[in-house]
């Protein structure tokens, strides 16, 4: 019964299957783990259910409906990551109002461990996030803004790795450039560097040193542009050790997750979820591991990575 | 035991790749997002932390500060409206009042969110018609950038301005009048606007060349929330009229 309700899961939301050497000792007994990783972006400071006379969404949305989404997967699910890609702030009068302190404290509540930052996380300055950051209990990440001349120096992390019984998940965030779309006075000497190099130096020591069984981007950088301007498809292309990248930032509404094949011709995911807390994004990761397979076990997976279904 | 969980799930991947053979995503990539909607109930704890904020914040944004006698639409493609000569002169007034010198003033019409209802005007309207945290600031432009003003204003058929006209002729050419006189090539003019657009927003490349920008340290929001607040004390009505400040000859 358990296995059914595990592979109907499976079939019904999205995912990734990694094969691992690394997999730690703690689940070294187990063919297989399974990771459910939850993530939005743009939340835009949506406390409340858009009003039931929206012409585009009504009565959605909504933060205690997310939290009670949230609630009830982890009681179905057992290695929960809770994620953001960034723009937290601005776009309701409780940002005007308590300057993003509650849409902190109850992101906290609901367990998120990590958020990038977006352009509009800037709205209030430097000095206007710092002042929020300790009602956050979860992790700022982000790795191409050079922050070591602003009060972020020390508040922000280029990568974190986190373990979810002995799954080992490695973590970078990118943002997108300031200049232009947030006034200069407000994001100070935040430096912009270069995203798909950060990424590549990013994802190299997450998975090659840290030896992390999923690498993921939380990315502020925006789905697609037609332009050169970097953006998540982009980066996926012409980077390799990432699996997942959570984009954000153009407020792009898939209704699948978007594979990609990188410079290894190896499947990356990136998916984003609108804006608002509209959607809570899901994806399931599954992650062999290798050294407790069979010949005929390896054998099909090697099958499923021929046929596409595995990534 | 545990060989039979993964050839079985093996398994079940292969069925699926049959069943979907004319679906062009695999089964691991299907709707990757649950929508937060009504069928789902309220997190307790979540509720209990927004509770108080939520009750505080509709309490002040449906105070009612003050009373407009007249629809102001929110029209983009108008070269002037009730709305923009409503806004464009609070911040001239405002600015006029701190610096006697100031000119004119010039706002964009993208940037004012929201319609006035004609009725009682709340705060939380004033939220929805400027929700940006843009500042009022005072440029200094000489004569040179004042004509790619005249341009720019030209070029977008019109935008809110406050003492200050222009008409457009049908050739492309212009008459532009600040406090009812010709641009004079020895004057400096000082001209009221946002943070935004002094920075170059909705396309304003002219203030780049700005001798000074100064800030008049009030948010555009607080302004406007301000002027209705002082209207409403009054028993004034907000009331704005069309006075052929953008002039288009047919």
């Amino acid at each position: 019964m358990k296995r059914r309700t595990f592979i109907k899961q499976i079939a019904l939301s999205s995912g990734l299957v990694l094969s691992s050497g690394y997999l730690s000792a703690a689940v070294h007994d187990k063919k297989y783990s399974k990771l459910t990783i939850l993530h939005t972006n743009d939340f835009h400071s949506h406390i409340d259910p858009f009003p039931t006379n929206d012409p585009k969404y009504p009565n959605q949305g909504g933060i205690e409906r997310l939290g009670a989404l949230v609630k009830k997967i982890r009681s179905e699910e057992e290695n929960v990551l809770l994620l953001d890609s960034g723009d937290i702030f601005q776009g309701t009068p409780y940002f005007n109002f308590y300057n993003g302190k509650i849409e902190y404290q109850a992101m906290s509540a609901m367990g998120y461990e990590a958020t990038t930052l977006g352009n509009h996380d800037f709205d209030n300055g430097i000095d206007g996030l710092v002042k929020q950051m300790p009602y956050a209990k979860f992790s700022f990440i982000n790795s191409n803004y050079e922050l070591k001349n602003t009060p972020l120096h020390d508040k922000v992390v280029n990568n974190k790795i986190i373990q979810k019984q002995g799954i080992k998940i490695g973590l970078f965030g990118l943002g997108v450039q300031l200049e232009g779309l947030v006034l200069p006075q407000l994001y100070g000497n935040t430096k912009y560097l270069n995203p798909i190099k950060t990424a590549q130096k990013q994802a190299d020591y997450l998975k090659n040193e840290q030896k992390c069984d999923v690498v993921i981007c939380l990315s502020h950088l925006g789905y697609k542009y037609d332009s050169d301007k970097i953006d998540d498809l982009k980066l996926a292309k012409s980077t390799e050790n990432i699996d997942l990248v959570l984009g954000g930032h153009t407020h792009t509404f898939l209704d699948t997750p978007t594979p990609v094949k990188n410079l290894n011709n190896k499947k990356v995911l990136v998916n984003q979820v609108g804006w608002a807390g509209l959607r809570l994004g899901r994806i399931e990761i599954l992650i062999f591991n290798k050294e407790k397979l069979g010949k005929s076990e390896t054998k099909k997976i090697d099958f499923f990575h021929k046929k596409n279904i595995l990534v | 035991m545990q060989l039979n969980k993964t050839l079985q799930l093996s398994l079940c991947c292969v069925l699926f790749l049959c069943a979907c053979k004319t679906n062009k995503y695999s089964p691991f990539q299907k709707k990757g997002f649950v929508t937060i909607d009504n069928n789902l109930t309220k997190n307790s704890e979540i509720s209990s932390l927004v509770k108080p904020y939520q009750n505080e914040l509709q309490a002040k944004m449906n105070t009612v500060i003050a009373y407009c006698d007249t629809p102001m639409e929110r029209l983009l493609k108008e070269p002037e409206t009730l709305l923009g000569n409503l806004i464009a002169d609070i911040v001239f007034e405002y600015a006029y009042q701190n610096n006697i010198s100031t000119d004119m003033s010039i706002l964009n019409f993208g940037g004012l969110r929201t319609s006035l209802p004609k009725g009682d005007i709340t705060v939380g309207k004033i939220f929805e018609l400027m929700p940006f945290e843009n500042d009022v600031v005072l440029a200094t432009l000489n004569h040179s950038t004042m004509l790619k003003l005249q341009e720019y204003l030209v070029s977008q058929k019109g935008q809110p301005i406050s003492n200050a006209q222009i008409t457009i002729n049908n050739d492309g050419s212009s008459e532009f009048l600040v406090n009812n006189k010709p641009l004079h090539a020895s004057q400096v003019y000082l001209v009221a606007t946002t943070d935004y657009l002094a920075s170059g927003g909705d396309k304003m490349k002219f203030f780049e060349e700005a001798l000074e920008i100064k800030p008049l340290n009030i948010k555009l929001r607080e302004l406007i929330i301000q002027y209705f607040k002082d209207k409403g004390n009054n028993k004034e009505p907000i009331t704005s009229r069309i006075q052929n400040r953008v002039k288009i000859s047919q």
